[in-house]
């Protein structure tokens, strides 16, 4: 797990593998640190096998503390049948974004 | 009592065994729809269930093979091949012919049965190789088993709300298993409420932060829900409350205000809620810019007002769906009465009229309108779906082109459109034949339509569709079409044309339906057996409609009936010959323009008329109906439009329009030509009612013969 900065302060962050309760405190620290170097972070989930809820929480959470401190957090487009699947099942594609309704939700892009 | 038990069984039956075709059928195209399995597992059910109560015990006994058989469907331990499906049709057969034979007629060979279900039987036992289909989407299998489940009314709508604690992860339980089996439980909604994550910093992302709402509809109790929970119990906690109790109470349709569904969770207090109210604004907005409610809960409140607003709407459409079953007879009966009905109102009218007495007219005027209305109620009551008659001929499709070893599908539009019953039965033979026709005559086989750079498939394309007060329905194939050549060399060896003849190629088209035409050089079991598309003339013309026919060759050709859509009542335009009454149906009319004497003594002696410009021929009805008396020095002619032609029926004067109920004329009448029923007036005199085809084909036979001798 390891961010790509960009000359213009934007990062990309390639998501591979099992996403699930094991390596989110890895992931809270790449987060934590992508949220110190750049202004606008690309997830590519694409590779993605399979997420849990502790994992959604976790981005859900990422989303709100971007927007936040004013950075752009998203998933990039085509992300995988699991996250879709995973969200349905959790509730999360019908959840509200506790981000507040002036802010596009993090999830409406992968919802689909 | 039992007969009529049994016989309310059969009927039930039949309907059941149509909807069991049209499921198999539809099944063969979509081996893996649950839903269908559920139909076809339910149809044969409830079949063997009545059957063996009302002591049809060899239709239960041998079901029950069947349903065995579809029961491994069902559990996915057997696929819906075709072979199965081709067994389970004749099965269905079977049935049929049991049902037919329970009223003594004839006997049903129990040779057939065997080997049915002896073919099921083996079948069977191939459930192992195919033991990965069970796995086939789990997520749908509840839902085949809801709909299963009888009892709706039991059903209870409870709010959940489900809160882990936050070692719920740590402790090694993933939450969407639980909540999965929430939803297996019945119709539900889950939504996270994700307002008490903390930001990165603040995260420990070990602990479960989310908490949960869920909306469920289940008849399986409260208990069933707590069960869910059961091994983590110590760790959740859950608050469970009814919210809808399963019958309908006054407010059906409507629930809960959302600031009472909030106030009742605890999420807001009601005085905050009486404030804001005050502003007038939408209350969900409000409540969060106001900060007393989060959006979160504002939305899973929505929710479950959406829920439960559905839940009561389905439940009220289901109420209103019941319907109880009545004999035709008394329909039709019911019909003549109205049409009794109308006929007297008429008469009240009138009467009304000529006393010049207001109280009276205003009375009278109320009967014609309640009258109008129960007319229509009336005529609704007896209009079908078409689509029922549609579903017959899938199976039709199937089996001839089979036999014919031809690939053709049968695709439907408009099957809910609707047409009198009367009309719908009648039908049923001149579509079986035009449909054969099609596979027939039109189709080619799969070897020809390649070489010709067509689809493999052939198609035969059934359609319905509303036109004013007539319905059109259009067979259409993408075959070859007709051969117009071959049409025109068969008329001229029939004599039905002279070899010189310049005809049209819709008048070519028409000859097909001069009584025994047949082009097909072979004759097979299909068609060519010498009843040729006269009887589907006859057939159409009997319930007032027409035929058309287009063709392209080589693109295939559309065959399109128009059809009334009822033969009780119909609107008709009332003429009068001296102190005659006639009725003609106002459906075809286009127009009426005065005849002077000068007029007609300027053409001749010859029956035409010119209509600015255009040349019509006309049917003097006097002379036709042999009416004594000296015609008016003005008569009027009565354009109406007859098989695609436009004709002139001459007539002393026009009265109006008229509602017609038709009447028809008894057997001593039967044989009088041109006329097709006959009416009764407001004053009790009756009028006949115009067989205007009949009358213009009657009149072209009368000149032809003029004209050769």
């Amino acid at each position: 797990m390891k961010m790509e900065k960009q000359p213009d302060n934007t990062g990309k962050l390639v998501l591979t593998g099992d996403l699930t309760i094991q390596h989110v405190t890895e992931l809270r620290g790449v987060l934590l640190q992508a949220m110190q170097e750049v202004e606008q972070l690309t997830l590519d989930m694409s590779g993605v096998t399979d997420i849990d809820v502790p994992c959604l929480q976790l981005l859900c959470s990422a989303h709100r503390t971007f927007h936040g401190s004013g950075k752009k957090i998203e998933i990039q487009e085509g992300g995988p049948e699991v996250l879709k699947k995973t969200m349905n099942a959790a509730g999360y594609s019908s959840h509200v974004c506790g981000a507040g309704e002036a802010l596009s939700c993090l999830w409406k892009g992968g919802k689909g | 009592m039992t007969d009529k038990l049994r016989e309310t069984y059969k009927e039930e039956a039949y309907e059941l065994l149509a909807e069991l075709e049209t499921s198999l059928l539809e099944l063969e195209e979509n081996p893996d729809n649950l839903e269908l399995i559920g139909r076809v597992f339910r149809a044969m059910h409830t079949i063997k269930g009545s059957g063996a109560m009302f002591g049809f015990d060899d239709i239960a006994a041998f079901t029950h093979e069947v349903e065995t058989i579809f029961d491994l469907v069902r559990n996915g331990k057997l696929n819906a091949t075709k072979e199965l499906i081709d067994l389970t049709l004749a099965a269905r057969d079977q049935i049929r012919a049991m049902l037919d034979a329970s009223d003594g007629n004839g006997a049903v060979d129990a040779a057939v049965s065997e080997t049915i279900v002896a073919g099921l039987k083996r079948l069977a036992p191939t459930s192992d190789k195919t033991e990965a289909q069970a796995a086939i989407s789990s997520s749908q299998k509840p839902e085949v088993k809801d709909s299963n489940s009888g009892d709706k009314t039991s059903e209870i709508t409870y709010r959940i709300r489900f809160r882990p604690s936050a070692d719920l992860f740590v402790n090694g339980t993933n939450p969407i298993p639980l909540l999965n089996e929430l939803r297996e439980l019945g119709s539900s909604r889950v939504i996270a409420h994700t307002d008490a994550i903390p930001v990165l910093e603040d995260m420990n992302p070990e602990i479960c932060s989310t908490y949960w709402d869920i909306i469920l509809t289940t008849d399986k109790g409260i208990n069933a829900i707590k069960d869910v929970f059961i091994f983590v119990e110590d760790s959740v906690e859950l608050k469970i409350e009814v919210i809808d109790q399963g019958w309908a109470d006054g407010e059906a349709g409507d629930y809960k205000k959302l600031g009472q569904i909030l106030t009742e969770r605890g999420d807001v207090k009601s005085e905050d809620i009486d404030n804001i109210l005050g502003r007038q604004k939408r209350l969900g907005e409000l409540l969060v810019d106001a900060g007393v409610a989060r959006p979160g809960q504002v939305a899973s409140a929505l929710v479950e007002q959406q829920h439960v607003k559905e839940i009561r709407e389905k439940r009220q459409t289901v109420e209103a769906a019941a319907s109880i079953r009545v004999p035709s007879e008394r329909l039709d009966s019911m019909v003549n009465l109205v049409g009794e009905l109308v006929t007297v109102q008429a008469r009240l009218t009138q009467a009304a009229a000529l006393r010049k007495d207001p109280e009276l007219a205003a009375i009278a005027e109320e009967v014609e309108r309640l009258s109008g209305d129960l007319r229509d109620k009336t005529m609704s009551i007896r209009m079908l779906q078409i689509g029922t008659t549609f579903s017959k001929f899938k199976r039709l499709v199937r089996d001839l082109s089979k036999e014919l070893g031809k690939e053709i599908e049968l695709t439907t539009s408009g099957a809910e459109t609707e047409l009198d019953k009367t009309v719908i039965e009648k039908l049923n033979d001149p579509l079986v034949h035009l449909i054969r026709n099609c596979i027939d005559h039109g189709i080619e086989s799969p070897e020809e339509r390649e070489k010709e750079g067509k689809p493999r498939i052939g198609n035969v394309h059934l359609s319905a569709v509303h036109s004013g007060a007539s319905v059109l329905i259009d067979i259409a194939d993408d075959g070859k079409g007709l051969n117009a050549a071959a049409i025109r060399a068969k008329a001229i060896e029939k004599g039905l044309i002279s070899a010189e003849a310049a005809l049209t190629e819709k008048e070519l088209f028409n000859l097909i339906l001069a009584p025994g035409f047949s082009t097909a050089k072979t004759v097979t079991s299909v068609s060519g057996r010498g009843v040729g598309m006269d009887v589907v003339k006859r057939a159409i013309d009997e319930l007032r409609g027409s035929i058309e026919i287009s063709s392209w060759a080589g693109q295939g050709s559309t065959i399109t009936l128009k059809l009334p859509l009822t033969l009780a009542i119909i609107e008709g335009l009332l003429v009068r010959i001296s102190g005659n009454f006639f009725v003609l149906p106002l459906s075809s009319v286009e127009e009426c323009v005065e005849l002077t004497r000068e007029d007609s003594e300027r053409a001749h002696g010859r029956n035409m008329a010119n209509v600015r410009g255009q040349i019509i021929p006309y049917i003097r009805l006097r002379d036709q109906f042999m009416i004594i008396g000296e015609p008016p020095a003005i008569e009027q002619i009565v354009i109406a439009r007859v098989d695609g032609n436009r004709v002139g029926f001459v007539v002393d004067g026009v009265i109006g329009e008229h509602q017609t109920v038709i009447k028809s004329l008894g057997r001593a009448y039967r044989d009088v030509e041109g006329i097709s029923g006959a009416t009764i007036l407001g004053d009790g005199t009756v009028a006949l009612i115009l067989d205007t085809s009949h009358l213009v084909a009657t009149a072209t036979l009368e000149e032809q013969t003029l004209v050769q001798t």
